[in-house]
């Protein structure tokens, strides 16, 4: 396999990146003083992913909502009855795996042995391994892990709020599904939905830490093999009205202050690459002149008591969603979305302040800077930005061309008040 | 890392080292943890967040990192133990990394310096409408511990456990304690602490340090000798005790406390960290392998030490009707290790994670302090290729020994609500 090098001399480090013949993309970040090694294997499929088509067929595939984390769960089960873990343990690395929106991960760290933990990996995740009572098996579980999240206050309040913004997307469902939906889970179902998005060319390898590239370009050919079929199959695109789906939602929970998140559903979207980057690191900056400590919205409400040091910002989104949100506990979580609302519109009339931006944009520089810090972090990151089309070190393009005008405009266009909405969760 | 003594209880602690792209700089106030300061320790951290002498609100000191390239800094409360540690953590990009800006440096410590040792002060005291806020916030915190159900029954059940000793008050102070605290009541406490306090300074990074030294041989001193806060090891023979707490949850938690008998320093300790791998830290472990995944009883089951006090603790989520079965089957995986039922495969797997952790902690400027902070304040600073040297000698007897010593001493259920 070859590898092109991609240096940044600003902040002094180097990815290799390369295309294995089976399609699968991988993307090596040098860290030669490192102790730990890390990667992670990513698949372009997750919660939002039940209906799919294949080239020629008229119907829609739909597949049981949680389908994606199931298989998350299942691919850890080995034919020869040990789970994916033990191999992990008997190596000594520590592994995980997540299920997002959009991806699926499987990951793992190490200190030593980073080939044979490499190896196994890429073995496990090639080799489903499902049966009828291995399924059921994982119901019980995973009927466990949904209840335990049915009770997280922080998770509900999430839920809710993207059920508030969105009308038809399936992002407002939950990842791991509903109990009900997953008791129809099946292996067919498992296998189909599997080797549909399990394909390399669906798929990203990230690799970071002291390795040797010839190693590595062995280890991914003695175990991706390529499909006779290029990945041909196409999610059902999302109708999602412009609008949103309501302007509240309300759940008793078991809380000592009532939390809240609420925010304004992005009207623009379906974007890639470095549009959407820059889209993205717009809106982190306007977040943050709007609403970070240095801001006049969190001192008013500070000084108030409405909120307190839980209070923060955050976004989500994809190609086809976006939205951002405001969260935190306050005693009247009603009070501080009226007031995000009053400070939205104050500023629409008087502007925003350029010195604030300046200085935010210092902060990304930073922030973004610091993250290289993290081989975890620059890993999570780099695998949902490149299911967005964004390459690594992309950053300092796109930084250097945001300016103060652009930001004003985007702040008109993201702080829409017929696009906000607000989810609270209040004590029983 | 390189100590040196700065003062009488005053030492620093550093590491010059390009490996990051940030330079850490960390201050850690050890105060006892007891009744007549917990809650005063507690608060100040909130107040000195709010504003210093130089930047006297919120605004004025983020304002002040974001100018500094997105600067960090924290403060808060560790517990280690009867430690109870007022923290400051600060980190920011390298100078290396921020070309054009010649006084970056000096701009940092100006800052950190007027953080930790300038607060802002009104009349001989700290501003009382901070204090007005903040103790309405720590109150809040105190009563939001009930929001996260796992975490609160792991608390609920440590406190049960230490009835009457000093490491059941929890780090964040408490209610009945604020009506007597005022900005005046809570300055001279911090005069006080800072004059009469063991702190430890962390400095990792490629930075020049004499201005750090500087100012430190600055603070001044009151007390002819300093100690770290002494912890003692939980001891007691009683009946095992139950408790109990009803909430609105779809879901109960399960937490078992135990005394290990076991101490920081004393030699067994690496044992002990061995049983805990092997027992129930992480995904090779037994409590993960048999309670979650052969049983499927729970969605989690872990446990975890807390060395200092001699404790270990496991915490787990189960559905009410299975609580007797997980409570039977968690002691049973422990009574399998007492009687040296432990494979090969699991003996080192379990080694094999805990050295995966002791060097991952090389990578993290944070974590590495955290592993040489608990060191200092135990008395006993084991190198981390010692530390891994020890555990792989660890043999199994070693493990079934120390595993002899573990007694169940509380349990705790999480329960739900008739409806």
């Amino acid at each position: 396999m070859k590898f092109e090098k991609i240096a940044n001399p600003v902040i002094e480090e180097t990815f290799y990146k390369g295309v294995h013949e089976s399609g699968l993309p991988v993307y090596v970040l040098k860290k030669e003083n490192y102790s730990k090694y890390y990667s992670i294997l990513s698949t372009r499929y997750g919660s939002v992913d039940s209906a799919f088509q294949f080239p020629g067929d008229r119907e829609y595939t739909i597949v049981p909502d949680g389908i994606a984390h199931f298989l998350e769960h299942k691919l850890f089960e080995q034919e020869d009855g040990t789970n994916a873990f033990d191999k992990y343990a008997a190596l000594g690395a520590s592994a995980n795996a997540f299920t997002s929106f959009n991806n699926t991960a499987y990951l793992f760290s190490c200190t030593s042995h980073f080939n044979e933990n490499f190896d196994h990996l890429l073995n496990f995740v090639s080799h489903p391994y499902f049966t009828r009572e291995n399924v059921e098996k994982e119901q019980g579980i995973i009927a466990q892990e949904i209840r335990m999240y049915d009770d997280d206050a922080n998770w509900r309040v999430f839920f809710n709020l993207i059920d508030c913004l969105y009308i038809n997307h399936p992002v407002k469902k939950d990842i791991a599904g509903t109990v009900e939906s997953i008791s129809k889970i099946t292996k067919d179902i498992l296998f189909d939905t599997y080797h549909t998005f399990y394909h390399p060319e669906n798929m990203v390898l990230y690799i970071a830490g002291d390795v040797n590239l010839e190693e590595i370009s062995d280890i991914i050919d003695r175990n991706i093999v390529k499909r006779e079929v290029p990945f041909n199959a196409e999610v059902k695109p999302i109708e999602e009205p412009g609008g949103i789906n309501r302007k509240e939602k309300v759940q008793k929970l078991s809380v000592s202050t009532p939390i809240f998140n609420c925010g304004y559903k992005d009207k623009n979207v379906n974007l890639r690459g470095k549009d959407l980057l820059k889209r993205n690191l717009m809106t982190s900056i306007l977040l943050k002149m709007f609403a970070s400590e240095s801001s006049e919205l969190y001192e008013k409400l500070y000084s108030q008591g409405l909120i307190n040091d839980s209070f923060g910002t955050d976004m989500t989104c994809f190609y086809d969603y976006s939205f951002v949100q405001f969260e935190g506990e306050s005693k009247e979580p009603k009070r501080v979305a009226a007031m995000i609302l009053e400070q939205a519109a104050k500023l629409k009339e008087y502007g925003l302040n350029q010195d604030d931006f300046e200085r935010t944009k210092k902060l990304m520089y930073g922030k973004y800077v610091k993250s290289f810090n993290s081989i975890e972090a620059i890993g999570n990151s780099f695998c949902s930005d490149y299911f967005l089309g964004i390459e690594p070190f992309a950053f300092f393009e796109v930084y250097e061309d945001i300016h103060f005008s652009e930001v004003q405009n985007r702040f008109h266009e993201l702080f829409d008040e017929n696009m906000f909405a607000v989810s609270i969760i209040e004590p029983v | 890392m390189q100590d040196r003594k700065i003062k009488d209880g005053i030492s620093l602690h550093s590491l010059q080292t390009n490996k990051f792209k940030t330079f850490t700089l960390s201050f850690y106030i050890h105060r006892p943890l007891k009744e007549e300061e917990v809650t005063l320790n507690a608060l100040l951290p909130f107040i000195m967040k709010r504003g210093s002498g130089l930047y006297p609100n919120l605004a004025a000191i983020s304002k002040k990192l974001e100018e500094l390239y997105g600067g960090f800094f924290d403060c808060g409360i560790r517990k280690k133990g009867e430690d109870q540690v007022i923290c400051f953590n600060f980190e920011f990009v390298s100078p290396k990394y921020v070309k054009n800006d010649p006084q970056y440096l000096n701009e940092i410590y100006r800052f950190v310096f007027d953080i930790v040792l300038n607060p802002l002060i009104y009349d001989g005291g700290f501003k009382e409408e901070y204090v007005i806020r903040e103790k309405e916030n720590l109150k809040d915190h105190i009563e939001g511990l009930i929001n996260d159900k796992k975490e609160y029954a792991s608390l609920r059940c440590l406190s049960q456990m230490c009835t009457g000793e000093n490491y059941a008050l929890y780090e964040y102070g408490r209610i009945e304690d604020m009506e007597r605290i005022d900005g005046k009541v809570l300055y001279n406490h911090y005069q006080d602490i800072l004059r009469s306090s063991v702190i430890d300074v962390f400095a990792v990074g490629e930075v020049d340090l004499k201005p750090l030294e500087q100012k430190l041989s600055g603070v001044e001193r009151s007390l002819v000798s300093y100690e770290y806060p002494k912890t003692s090891v939980l001891k007691k023979s009683s009946d095992i005790q139950v408790a109990e707490d009803k909430f609105e949850v779809a879901q109960g938690k399960l937490a078992m406390g135990f005394r290990t008998n076991t101490g920081f320093c004393d030699e067994d300790a690496f044992a002990l960290t061995l049983f805990n791998s092997i027992f129930g830290s992480g995904a090779h472990s037994k409590l993960f392998n048999n309670v979650r995944e052969k049983l499927s009883l729970c969605y989690y089951a872990y446990s975890r030490l807390e060395k200092q006090k001699g404790i270990m603790l496991v915490s787990s989520g189960v559905e009410f009707e299975n609580f007797k079965k997980a409570h039977d089957e968690i002691l049973a995986q422990l009574q399998d290790i007492r009687e040296g039922k432990v494979s090969d495969a699991e003996l080192n797997a379990s080694k094999k994670a805990i050295v995966n952790i002791l060097m991952s902690l090389n990578d993290s400027a944070f974590s590495m302090e955290d592993f040489y902070l608990s060191g200092l304040i135990a008395g006993k600073v084991t190198d981390i290729e010692e530390y891994i040297r020890k555990i792989e000698e660890t043999t199994l007897e070693e493990v079934v020994k120390v595993a002899g010593k573990i007694q169940l001493d509380t349990v705790y259920y999480l329960t739900g609500k008739e409806a």
